[in-house]
């Protein structure tokens, strides 16, 4: 019982189940909503970035065709009960472009692993882009409907949320699990030292390449969640923009340091990209800024510091 | 139909070299330094914004003098500031604090010049047609072709004939030896920066006239500078060039028969050249696998 | 057949032929030690073995089955396996986490997505016991990063041993060891290791090297000068000339 009140899920869990209840901040039901989202998404990306070591830029791709993959299933494919089907195939998708890929670069180090990373995924971002029979091109596709799940009516921005807060504790306790696993020790033992990793018997590319196709699932999941969330799907999504902000929110937390940090990344990256934007309409300066100064001042992130004392 | 396919090919060529010009500093600084820098495409960027400001007030010439010399010391001040403090250390670090530069800059010209396009007339003395038979080129896109192939074969002379470029090679293959063997690492950095700040400053001047200048354009111009230097090889100015050219006359040409798919041609070509040899066509092992 | 025989093997880095043409037969018992001058080629022959370089030309032959060419990854299931010469460590990691990740890779569960590292009792026992066996066991809950220099060197052998290998490879274990430190690390070799399993070493240390080895090949320019038993290489006037006389007071220096 003990063990269990120590665990910080619990209280983050607790947080986010009463977050509809909280005066003012429950009318912002929606930000709140794509909060749980990007934890799905940081907490996957730092499977690659915080655990193994890989500097993936191309996660945005992966999330925006989990969005794709999850919108055409949807208006083509399945729609009967809701999101379920739609969501799972958008994150077989994303698992599935980013295994591809993993695969392709698994034995890459460093600086040209990340540079590949941002090459394909530009190609992905321009053929959803200009692919406008399937995708919608530039338009996108829309008219998503949140019809109801187990008869419960999701077009009920409430009952949305708790939908995806449900999403988010059990994406949450996988990809614990999976960090704390035997194969999550292999992929720590990889990041420190994989000249020794490979010595001791463990196929390095292989364990690279596992590890981005399950983050790759994850943040197709996320992104098919962001599909019903906005009803919509945009080749914008994929953009670059979009790897950097996980990459950006991950680092911030302190996911190279702790399994938390991305969740605390994630929140001030969300909230902070919420106020500046409804403020400033140059904010892109601002948060341009931050980027070089979260480099600069804070490379292990707010969990980095906490360690510290 | 001839006529349209050669003035698209010379199109193409001319840039390609422009390309070719801006990627190669990309290309040394990540072989040497081991940075993706996001910033390079914000040098072409404003070498083009410095050039259309400052030539309303001092002329043509004194401003093609004057703005590269700008653009090399930002290069100067953001590698000592910023850049400086992530060599050596994870691969997103210097990708994210110089993707951070570049989106700020970025807002900072569209604060200053709003996000409009502005289009830059061509020097008077390349404002004429060049030509042959019934064939009639544009002269200024000859220029630029030609000065875009000037700068690349002044670099090429710097890397192959000088001892700074054997240095410099033999950073991007093993950068403690180059510490060991008493050069200064650092500076060296430093002045590879530089030098790849100032050829994106000159070739944003030199292709204001033709392709309009907006806030987007160095963003833009700098993923066709991945595609080439994957596909041309780390650090090689051949690898460069050919790769610059390859990208430059695809895009061209597929404008012709297949417009969608322009943006989509140079990636697939890098995917075919890197499948066959991962390291480029003229890449050699180096530092940053 | 013998346990281990090398065929030829070459390797070149650009002009350099750092390993040449070197052919041997390593029988299954005893300590074999490799010497020779810096840059004789040691280091790289013993990455050629283990598959960490793919060699020019040459076969690996381990217990009849050829392993050349294969990535070190897998030449650890043939019984191979080696420690560094700068002890190659999970640095953020403690002693005990670095024994588990080798001995969960032998165990094969290293793969295993859904059961926690902390509660797999098996490899837990198996590590405690190799601890205990070099002696670290009261460091076991200790960071990596904060051991001594003797502690790391132990460590990383001992990390060698957790893929149950029948021929070890070592890289300079005493280099940067002196008295107590060079003293344990002899006694885990001699009086442990050498009964259990094939061991090829290399070393600098010359009274280490004749004290120790059962057969000692001579390297220079990578080519193989001499083999024989310790007292056939000290009698060895080629040896002797080319080599001994003067590194020995390197080696004291």
């Amino acid at each position: 019982m003990k063990k269990i009140l120590k665990d910080p899920y619990l209280w983050i869990f607790l947080i986010f189940l009463c977050y509809p209840l909280y005066p003012y901040l429950g009318d912002y039901i929606s930000l709140g909503t794509e909060l749980l989202i990007w934890f799905i998404f940081t907490l996957s990306f730092n499977l690659c970035l915080g655990y193994t070591g890989l500097p993936s830029f191309g996660h945005g791709a992966f999330y925006g065709l989990g969005a794709y993959g999850t919108a055409l299933t949807f208006l083509h494919l399945y729609n009967k009960d809701g999101f379920f089907v739609p969501i799972i195939l958008g994150a077989l998708i994303g698992g599935l472009f980013a295994g591809g890929l993993g695969y392709l670069i698994r034995n890459k180090k460093g600086v040209y692993f990340a540079m590949l990373t941002v090459a394909f995924t530009q190609v992905l971002y321009f053929i959803c882009w200009r692919w406008d029979e399937v995708t919608g091109g530039e338009a996108g596709i829309k008219g998503i409907v949140r019809s109801s799940f187990l008869g419960i009516d999701m077009g009920n921005s409430y009952n949305f949320y708790y939908f995806v807060f449900i999403a988010f504790v059990l994406c949450a306790l996988v990809i614990r699990r999976i960090a704390e696993s035997s194969f999550g020790k292999s992929l720590q033992a990889i990041k420190q030292n994989p000249i020794r990793a490979e010595a001791l018997g463990y196929n390095t590319g292989f364990y690279k390449f596992a590890v981005y196709t399950i983050s790759g699932f994850f943040a197709g999941l996320a992104g098919g969640l962001y599909c019903f969330l906005t009803q919509s799907a945009f080749a914008s999504v994929l953009d670059w923009s979009k790897s950097g902000d996980v990459v950006i929110a991950t680092l911030l937390g302190g996911g190279t340091v702790s399994f938390y940090g991305p969740l605390v990344g994630s929140l001030i990256f969300v909230v902070a990209q919420e106020l500046l934007s409804a403020f400033w309409e140059h904010w892109m300066l601002l948060y341009g800024l931050s980027f070089v100064i979260i480099i600069l001042v804070l490379p292990t992130g707010l969990m980095g510091i906490l360690k510290r004392k | 139909m001839e006529s349209l396919i050669l003035s698209l090919l010379l199109n193409g060529i001319g840039l390609g070299l422009v390309y070719a010009a801006v990627a190669i500093g990309f290309s040394l600084v990540l072989g040497v330094s081991g940075v993706i820098n996001f910033s390079h495409g914000i040098m072409y960027a404003m070498g083009a914004y410095f050039f259309w400001v400052l030539q309303g007030h001092i002329g043509f010439w004194p401003s093609v003098a004057i703005t590269p010399l700008l653009v090399a010391m930002i290069g100067f001040v953001i590698e000592r500031v910023l850049i400086r403090r992530v060599y050596g250390q994870d691969p997103l670090f210097g990708l994210v604090i110089t993707l951070g530069f570049a989106m700020a800059v970025e807002e900072l010209i569209r604060i200053t010049f709003g996000s409009a396009a502005y289009s830059i007339s061509a020097p008077s003395f390349a404002k004429g047609v060049f030509s042959f038979g019934d064939f009639i080129y544009p002269e200024y896109r000859l220029f630029i072709s030609v000065v875009a192939a000037a700068m690349l074969a002044t670099l090429w002379l710097l890397m192959e004939k000088t001892n700074f470029g054997a240095v410099v090679k033999a950073g991007m293959f093993n950068s403690e030896m180059v510490g060991a063997l008493g050069n200064n690492l650092p500076l060296l950095r430093t002045i590879v920066f530089v030098i790849g700040a100032t050829l994106a400053g000159l070739s944003g001047i030199i292709a204001a006239p033709i392709w309009s200048i907006k806030s987007q354009m160095g963003t833009l111009i700098l993923m066709p500078s991945f595609v080439i230097v994957l596909m041309g090889g780390l650090g090689s100015i051949p690898g460069t060039i050919l790769g610059g050219i390859l990208v430059g006359v695809s895009t061209s040409l597929a404008t012709l028969i297949i417009p969608r798919f322009v943006d989509i041609i140079p990636y697939m070509m890098m995917a075919f050249i890197i499948y066959f040899r991962p390291r480029g066509i003229f890449g050699e092992q180096n530092i940053v696998e | 057949m013998s346990f281990l025989s090398i065929e030829g093997l070459t390797k070149r880095f650009g002009n350099l032929v750092a390993v040449n043409q070197i052919s041997l037969e390593v029988e299954k018992e005893g300590i074999l030690s490799i010497i020779g001058p810096n840059g004789a080629g040691k280091t790289t022959f013993f990455n050629l073995l283990t598959g960490f370089y793919r060699p020019d030309s040459g076969r690996v032959i381990l217990k009849g089955r050829d392993i050349t060419n294969r990535p070190p990854h897998e030449n650890i299931k043939e019984g191979i396996s080696r420690a560094f010469q700068v002890a190659s460590l999970f640095d953020e990691m403690t002693v005990l986490d670095n024994i588990r990740i080798g001995v969960q890779s032998y165990m094969g569960v290293k793969g295993r997505l859904f059961s926690r590292f902390e509660d797999n009792a098996e490899v837990r026992e198996e590590s405690l016991k190799l601890l205990e066996k070099v002696k670290l066991q009261e460091i076991g809950a200790h960071t990596v990063k904060a051991l001594s220099h003797g502690d790391r060197k132990i460590l990383d052998l001992a990390m060698a041993l957790t893929t149950r290998p029948e021929i070890l490879l070592l890289d300079e274990p005493a280099s940067g060891l002196a008295g107590e430190e060079q003293a344990r690390m002899v006694e885990l070799i001699t009086e442990h290791l050498r009964k259990e399993l094939k061991l090829v070493i290399v070393e600098h240390d010359m009274d280490m090297v004749f004290s120790i080895s059962d057969h000692i090949m001579v390297l220079n320019q990578g080519k193989k000068l001499a083999y024989g038993t310790p007292q056939e290489i000290a009698d060895n006037e080629e040896v002797q000339e080319a080599y001994l006389g003067g590194d020995r007071c390197h080696a004291r220096a």
